[in-house]
């Protein structure tokens, strides 16, 4: 196949269901057009780093996986069927490599279930998350956050708010029970809710 | 009474739980820290630079291994199977209107049905010809009878001074 069938492919991506150009990408890709495989990375590669750093946290690591995970997806094209999207099937690979580096790092830790019976809190950012995340130091808090929590917290954590993946979804990704699943995500925004408590006083200053 | 793990469910969209006040604030919470999560890190994938991720797809691209595309068939190779089906199939009906063949002749007087070719020696014994008489005779050779014509010519004296 030419190479301009790639470029040409990306140039009518705005008037295309996606799922149908990402289809022919792939179909293109399989039969060696690069630039097709190419329109693909640039269609998805910050969705694939903003997941990768959700669960390594280290932005170099996961600059690692996105280009492992391309490079895997790749060499395994002939294995998508089509029966799911382009990226579900790329988010499964990245999930798979993201988890093998924080293990191979040994940074797993165990999931310690803490026995604070406090809940979820109420409080609210003003509704207006979107505005307190312009404040460079709003980030840096939600990022420190982010890296209190365990791997596997942090992991589901970032799988249902960025994936929007159900608890049987996760639970089939990671490996375990959908109650497992239930329990870390509801101990992963208990705990970002204390770590950021004292945030809700700071945006209310600076937003309001 | 209902269970901020309910509350989480009901927000998750996997369970519907009936709110109250708390539950509601509760809901709303959840959904605000998932939105400050999934903006957080959005936002860090706004700001790699552009260039880092041509450099990554340059390695990429080194690193990936060509799909060898075999070659395009011509045109046997495109319709190999669908003429091997057409063959096979043709030599099946042969077989079989072999098998079935009816060996017998139609019946005798259907209409439109031809008559057997039967090589018949001919009937005419003699003729009469100016100036002689001809025999008609049969002589089998290898092709099975030729039909022979011999002429005997009359003697024109043979009745002078007869009468």
């Amino acid at each position: 196949m030419s190479v301009n069938k790639g470029g040409s492919l990306a140039s009518e991506a705005r008037d295309r269901d996606p799922a149908d150009l990402d289809r022919e990408l792939v179909e293109a890709a399989r039969g060696g057009d690069r630039e097709a495989f190419r329109t693909l990375f640039e269609r998805y590669n910050r969705r694939a780093y903003a997941l990768a750093l959700g669960i390594v946290r280290q932005p170099d690591d996961a600059l690692d996986v996105v280009q492992e995970a391309f490079i895997k997806a790749h060499k395994h094209l002939d294995r998508f069927e089509g029966t799911s999207s382009f990226y579900t099937w790329l988010y499964r690979i990245i999930m798979n490599l993201a988890i093998d580096l924080l293990r191979k790092r040994k940074r797993v830790t165990e999931l310690a279930e803490d026995s604070d019976e406090a809940g979820l809190l109420p409080q609210l950012l003003g509704g207006n998350p979107g505005r307190a995340l312009m404040d460079k130091e709003i980030r840096a808090r939600i990022d420190a956050a982010l890296a209190e929590l365990s791997d596997n917290h942090r992991a589901v954590l970032v799988m249902r708010e960025l994936e929007g993946l159900t608890y049987e979804e996760m639970a089939k990704a990671m490996g375990c029970s959908k109650g497992t699943i239930m329990s870390r995500l509801f101990h992963a925004r208990k705990n970002m809710q204390r770590q950021l408590a004292d945030l809700y006083e700071l945006v209310e200053a600076k937003v309001s | 009474m209902k269970r901020d793990v309910d509350y989480m469910e009901h927000a998750d969209g996997e369970a519907e739980t009936e709110l109250d006040a708390d539950g509601r604030a509760k809901v709303a919470a959840v959904q605000e820290l998932g939105e400050l999560v999934r903006g957080r890190l959005e936002r860090a994938a706004d700001d790699v630079p552009e260039a880092r991720f041509a450099q990554m797809w340059a390695d990429i691209d080194k690193k990936i291994v060509p799909i060898e595309v075999p070659p395009a068939p011509g045109w046997f190779g495109r319709y190999r199977g669908y003429m091997l089906t057409a063959a096979i199939s043709a030599a099946a009906v042969a077989a079989l209107a072999l098998v079935l063949r009816q060996p017998s002749a139609p019946p005798a007087g259907a209409a439109g049905a031809l008559a057997p070719v039967v090589h018949r020696p001919s009937e005419i014994e003699s003729l009469d010809t100016p100036g002689g008489n001809g025999t008609v005779f049969n002589v089998a050779d290898e092709d099975g009878n030729t039909t022979v014509i011999w002429v005997t010519p009359t003697d024109p004296t043979d009745n002078v001074g007869s009468e």
